[in-house]
């Protein structure tokens, strides 16, 4: 009796719109046309035959798989009566909290820029445009001095606001109740126990395959990792996002790593791809920002401190100073709980004709923002792949980590689900670590928004944001977390401080990615 | 009627009235944490007289209602979902329930209704968050929970436990207490928009508390 049928003509009509706007249309009707003169294609079944071209010339392979990004990146659309809020964060609380620390953030920016004196933007003079350009690969021996500037923010800032989220319509009594959360976080979303999980990740589970495990030296290839990297060239040779996206859920191998990833974000990095690039350079070497010595700063502070990270300074300058000055970035400000903040030109403050998007991607870094682009470089090496890997990367996944939603990949979200599932599997720990004044989540928050980067080793880092890519989700952010700590849980259990509870936690580089979520999910008796 | 759960009432009633029998096409609302939603419509029966007849039972709008899964988002009602014929409708009542008791109020809001021909928002839209009515089901015998996951659940009474322990105070759990959200929710409202048909009344907005 329900009309489902009219809710997929409608994401349908969503997407055929979307489309007809990119160079992928174009490239269609121009191939279409082209095959006209092929002998082939006969007058009286004309469509039938462009149709049968357009298949066997792999053309509609591209187009399912940019109607496939198009569902993974957009959510369904919502109901017609809903404001366009609604779609951003359904939930007005959470929205009204997300405003009031856009506000924060940029009260602290204006007051940052006011005492330094500095501009938020200026033309650099000609000759430095020279100099900017002559050390574009170079940049990182640029020493400037950025002692007068801090970060915006720190994830433990960003804790502090989610640790005091309340929904008003809960009751919140200050006695200890069924109602309380014991974690940190005390708003009621809903979040998934370990049965749901181990549906989830069903691919996970302990008897089929995995690289992180069954690649180790001490299992022979020929048990799994030969053909799994057979099945993998496989499917780069079908060029087909949807079975790429399933086959990395058991892991990329190292080789296939970097085509598999663009093919699941549907990154081709055509020439017009480039051409954009650089104009986002261009953009870069006229005018100066003050959110460049923001990134300088944070690449100065996270990556170039980091062992993995630090020879890639050069190209985590380039990309996040081009994501910055990219205006397409805006586009997922309509599906996410923030709102880019506005700058008005001088003199006119107030006038809405006069207002920007400041920077103007509309993105503020915060401090460790660049650990988001660092491990990419491992796999990237030309920068226009590498931005476009990026920015495909944030606005699928990363702008979650660090905005109020109750998304089920949102960072709220995923605190709850770490609190919840610590605490239900690991109760004796989770309430004596709560006792001595080490909350769990004061350890675990800057793990989720890093997404790990910069804690893991590499490699292991790589097969996480594998299983991230192909269940479309950061939910395992979460689970790794909890499943940490259930690791560390005897010496924990030992500890009395929270510096203590610090220390054993402190390196997570030996740790083993895979085996620790599967032993978590599916050996761990309930 | 009505239901009282930890001395919170679990149900509110709403009464729609006009004069004259309309037919009704869709009902858009926004739910404001309401876990069940019931219609019954108001339809002349033989000899002038009117009858009161369920035309939507229990329309889940939160799927887990200690969650907020659903708690604020929109819903359409459309007459192809009504379990009897809703072109002679004279007053729609809505009742809504409410299991949990973490929330201090709840109500719908933003309620329109639309006879057949206007055009609401839904023009060639489909009712995505409208759901099939469930078939009626009689009440499971066998309702107990799974009792793995009941007992990690439980591990959260286990804290508490600990935590009353360790503080050596009388402290009040707050399980059973009658607090004042009888009264706030008593505040919970029907907020009307334009699109009604004329001569509309508003005539009741109750909440059950009787055991």
């Amino acid at each position: 009796m329900l009309d489902p049928d009219s809710g997929l003509s409608l994401t349908i009509a969503r997407i055929v719109q979307r489309l007809k706007g990119s160079s992928l249309h174009s490239q269609l009707e121009r191939q279409a046309r082209v095959s006209l003169h092929k002998p082939e294609i006969k007058l009286e079944s004309l469509k039938e035959d462009i149709k049968d071209f357009l298949k066997t010339s792999g053309w509609e392979k591209k187009l399912q798989n940019a109607v496939y990004s198009h569902l993974s990146v957009f959510p369904s659309p919502c109901h017609p009566a809903a404001p366009p809020e609604h779609m951003k964060e359904p939930l007005a609380y959470m929205r009204k909290a997300q405003g009031s620390w856009e506000k924060r953030i940029l009260k602290s920016l204006n007051s940052m820029c006011t005492e330094l004196g500095i501009p938020l933007a200026q033309k650099r003079p000609a000759s430095e445009q020279k100099e900017l350009l002559n050390k574009w690969n170079e940049m990182g021996t640029d020493e400037p001095d950025l002692s007068l500037f801090r970060p915006v923010y720190a994830p433990k800032d960003f804790l502090e606001v989610l640790m005091n989220l309340r929904n008003p319509n809960y009751e919140n009594g200050d006695q200890p109740s069924f109602r309380n959360h014991l974690g940190l976080i005390q708003v009621p979303l809903k979040v998934k126990d370990i049965p749901e999980l181990k549906e989830d990740f069903t691919e996970l589970g302990l008897n089929i395959g995995q690289l992180g495990i069954d690649d180790s030296a001490q299992v022979p290839p020929e048990f799994f990792e030969n053909e799994h990297v057979r099945v993998g060239q496989k499917v780069l040779a079908e060029q087909d996002s949807a079975a790429a996206q399933q086959y990395v859920r058991q892991g990329c191998p190292t080789a296939l790593r970097a085509d598999l990833w663009a093919l699941i974000l549907n990154i081709s990095n055509q020439p017009e791809d480039i051409l954009y690039y650089e104009q986002l350079k261009s953009n870069v070497i006229q005018h100066n920002l003050l959110v460049d010595s923001l990134i300088y700063k944070d690449v100065k502070l996270t990556a170039s401190n980091d062992d993995y990270y630090f020879v890639f300074e050069d190209y985590l300058y380039q990309v996040l100073l081009c994501f910055s000055r990219d205006t397409s970035v805006l586009e997922h400000f309509t599906y996410s709980s923030a709102t880019p903040p506005k700058s008005y030109i001088r003199g006119k403050l107030g006038m809405e004709e006069y207002a920007v998007f400041y920077p103007p991607n509309g993105v503020i870094p915060f401090h460790g923002f660049s650990m988001y682009v660092a491990p990419l470089c491992f796999l990237y090496h030309e920068p226009s792949k590498l931005y476009q890997i990026f920015r495909e990367m944030y606005v699928r996944f990363f702008f979650r980590l660090h905005s109020i939603s109750s998304h089920p990949s949102g960072i709220v979200s995923l605190c709850l689900l770490f609190e919840t599932l610590l605490q239900t599997h690991l109760p004796q720990l989770f309430y004596h670590l709560r006792e001595i004044g080490a909350q769990p989540l004061r350890i675990s928050f800057k793990w989720m928004v890093r997404a790990f980067s910069g804690y893991l080793a590499t490699d292991q880092l790589l097969l996480l944001w594998d299983r991230i890519l192909g269940y479309n989700s950061l939910e395992i952010l979460a689970v790794l977390a909890a499943a940490v700590f259930a690791f560390r849980a005897v010496n924990l259990m030992e500890v009395t401080s929270l510096a203590a509870a610090e220390a054993v936690l402190a390196d997570l580089s030996t740790l083993k990615v895979m085996p620790l979520l599967q032993i978590f999910l599916f050996a761990t008796v309930t | 009627m009505g239901v009282l759960v930890w001395g919170i009432p679990a149900l509110l009633w709403g009464v729609l009235v006009w004069g004259m029998p309309l037919p009704v096409q869709e009902i858009v609302f926004k739910n404001f944490y309401t876990a069940f939603l019931s219609v019954r419509v108001q339809r002349p029966g033989p000899s002038g007289s009117r009858r009161w007849v369920t035309s939507l039972r229990d329309l889940c709008l939160m799927p887990c209602p200690h969650t907020e899964q659903g708690a604020q988002d929109y819903f359409s009602l459309h007459r192809n979902q009504m379990l009897c014929d809703m072109d002679q409708v004279t007053a729609v009542r809505f009742i809504l329930r409410q299991p949990s008791p973490v929330w201090l109020q709840f109500s719908i809001e933003e309620l329109q209704i639309f006879p057949p021909g206007q055009k609401s928002p839904q023009k060639d839209f489909p009712s995505w968050l409208s759901q099939l009515t469930p078939p009626e089901q009689p009440a499971s015998l066998h309702g107990l929970p799974d009792p793995e996951k009941v007992s990690t659940e439980v591990q959260q009474m286990w804290v508490l436990t600990e935590v009353i322990r360790t503080r050596q105070a009388a402290a009040r759990i707050g399980r059973f207490d009658v607090s004042s959200t009888i009264l706030l929710r008593a505040s919970a409202w029907l907020h009307c928009q334009g699109s009604l048909p004329e001569g509309l009344l508003l005539a009741g907005w109750g909440f059950g508390v009787s055991l």
